[in-house]
Formats: structure tokens, sequence, C-alpha cells
């Protein structure tokens, strides 16, 4: 089917930024790329939404029916970024955690990526915080670096997941 | 984005707004589009235009749709978290997240001092004097350093035969302090 549309679309990214060129497929134009970044946080909030809708809307609409069969793809994909999603820092992230946080980050001279990295990542160290940030050690002292990491320690409360052995690792 | 939808009479039960989400679900969640990323699923739908009824045997509609898709889509340098899926000699280390598994830490982007252990069958970091072994399952941090699409027509993530190329896949680096298994940095 010849495609004359002209139409502006919008990716929205989970995890990060997306650079796209505009691309004519068959029926389908992607129009903008790089719409909007969305941290993990706000991808597992969306998801997990969606699902808990799911599940309250389908006894009432149609009880016993299966799960739509063409959207086994979508559930699929969903369940997997969920699973992964819960197992980070995001899972203890909300919409109020995020703003103190973002506001906090201002005094810092961070790009948009790098601040997005820190509140999906949770760097506890130094060393967790080294390779997320540029040339860490000319742009920061290493008070400064220990500010920082305290600070996300304080603001973005996360206990991580049991491991195996055993010990699970309390954030300070 | 902006594409044709066809909605079957069967979804006309539906509410239209549901009936279009799904179809544009059914065609993009966990799809690699190419030059894109990883499908997710739909954000949301800005504006879909009138129904033009086809006067065909399945009397569908057809509307054009402008919508806004999740996409996964790491930018180059971001650094990420995963598992350890696998140990390969030649190759590398494979990494799985859950709901992409592309992913590759060739030898040359591990860390200086790493190679393969024949008798443990794993890659491991020797590093003074301790033996850091890439043990399956381990949380891993790595850093993206290049993606590659490869145009194999529309895909659904998984489909593909082993030897066919993957549509969408990353080579990462742990050859940096902070990288690897995250145990080697706890602490």
């Amino acid at each position: 089917m010849a495609t004359t549309i002209d139409a502006r679309a919008i990716i929205v990214l989970a995890h990060s930024a997306l650079e796209v060129s505009v691309r004519i497929r068959q029926a389908m134009e992607v129009l903008e790329l790089r719409a909007a970044h969305l941290s993990n946080s706000e991808v597992l909030t969306f998801l997990t939404e969606l699902q808990t809708v799911r599940e309250q809307n389908i006894p009432i609409v149609n009880p016993g029916a299966p799960l739509e069969s063409n959207l086994k793809d979508l559930y699929e994909i969903e369940k997997e970024v969920v699973t992964f999603l819960s197992g980070t820092p995001c899972a203890e992230q909300d919409e109020a955690v995020i703003k103190t946080f973002m506001e906090a980050l201002r005094k810092y001279d961070l790009t948009k990526g790098e601040k997005l990295m820190l509140l999906n990542l949770r760097p506890k160290s130094i060393a967790e915080l080294n390779p997320m940030v540029e040339d860490l050690d000319n742009r920061l002292r290493e008070e400064e670096q220990e500010a920082l990491v305290a600070l996300i320690c304080e603001l973005l409360p996360y206990t991580e997941p049991v491991t195996e052995e055993g010990d699970a690792m309390d954030t300070a | 984005m902006r594409d044709n939808v066809r909605t079957h009479p069967a979804d006309f039960r539906k509410p239209r707004a549901q009936a279009l989400v799904d179809e544009l679900n059914a065609k993009y969640a966990n799809k690699i589009l190419h030059n894109v990323g990883l499908g997710i699923r739909v954000w949301d739908v800005i504006e879909a235009s009138d129904e033009i009824v086809h006067m065909v045997q399945d009397g569908s509609s057809q509307s054009k749709v402008t919508f806004r898709l999740v996409v996964y889509r790491p930018f180059k340098g971001e650094i990420l978290t995963g598992k350890v899926a696998k140990n390969d000699p030649i190759e590398g280390v494979r990494v799985s997240m859950e709901f992409f598994d592309d992913i590759l830490i060739p030898p040359a982007f591990m860390q200086p001092g790493t190679e393969f252990d024949e008798e443990e069958k794993l890659w491991v970091w020797r590093y003074e004097g301790n033996d850091l072994y890439m043990d399956i399952d381990e949380p891993i941090r790595f850093r993206l350093e290049v993606e590659q699409f490869v145009d194999v027509g529309p895909v659904r993530q998984g489909d593909q035969e082993v030897k066919r190329a993957a549509p969408y896949s990353l080579m990462v680096s742990i050859a940096e302090p902070g990288l690897g298994l995250t145990a080697w940095w706890d602490g």
C-alpha cells in the first residue's frame, strides 16, 4: 500500500533516549524518535497498572474467555519487563521519590542521561558511580562524589534482593 | 508512529479505542522495529481518523492512527544491568535482561587479565591474585558500546533460527572499574 502519510509520530522510550530516522515501511511511518525518556519506574508503574486493570476487567467483560491469542506477545513482553524491573531499584520508587531526587540533583552538573542512570541504577558507592558519570574525577572532587553517593542512598531507598547465599545487602 | 490499522468485525463489540490499541499491540509488542528498537507496548493513541469500512468479505474497517509506542532502546554508553546467561570460549559472555537477550560481551571488552578457563568452562578475571569467575545467573553491570540492526523483515523477537542474524543486538563492555559482576564491587 503506497504511503503518503505525512504525520507526526512520536515514540516514547523506555530506559533511554532513542535516535531514529523517519522510516516508511508498508503503511507504517515513524514520525519522531526521541520523544521522551521514561524512567524504569515510570515503565514499571505503567505496566503494572495495566495488568491490574486487565485482571479486573476480564471477568466483567467476558467471563471465562481466554486472553486474546494475538496479544500473546504483548503479555509475554509485559510480564518479562515487569519481572526484570521488579528486581531493580525502580521497584521502590514512585513519582514523589523521583521528583525529590531530580530536584536534589539540580545542583550537580549532570546530563539527562547521567541523571537517568543514577535514578535507574542507584549506585551505592563511588566504584558503582564511576562508569555512569563521564570523567567523574575531573568533574567532582572526592568529597563531592561521596556526597552524591550519600544523596542517592538517602533519597532512593532500596533494599537489594536477597542473594542465593542468603546475605541480604542492606542499604545504608 | 502512524499506521493503518485493520479492525475486524469481531472486535467491534469492544470499545473502538481498545480495539485499536489491541491491534497496534498485536503488531508491535515484542517485535524488533528496524532502527527503532524493541517494541514493548502502546503508550497512548493521539489521534485516529474516521474508519473507512472496507467493502470486502470480512467487513473490516481501517483507520489511520497516530500513537506513541514504548520502545526499548538503550543509548550508546548507557550502563545497564542483567544476568550472565552463557560463557562461550570464542564469542565471549552472553547476558540476559529477561525481556531481551541478544547481548554479548566479546573478549575484547572484558577486564584486562580475563581468560577462558577450560576446566570450569567459564571466563575468569584474574585480578591481584583473585580468580573472579563469570558464573551463570550472576547479576552483572555493563556499558553499551555497539548496537546493530539487521533488516531481516518483520520479526517477532525470539523467532529467528540460531543461524540468522539477530535483528537487534548489542555488544557491551565490562572493561572498566565498577563494571562486571556486581558482586565484584559490593562492599
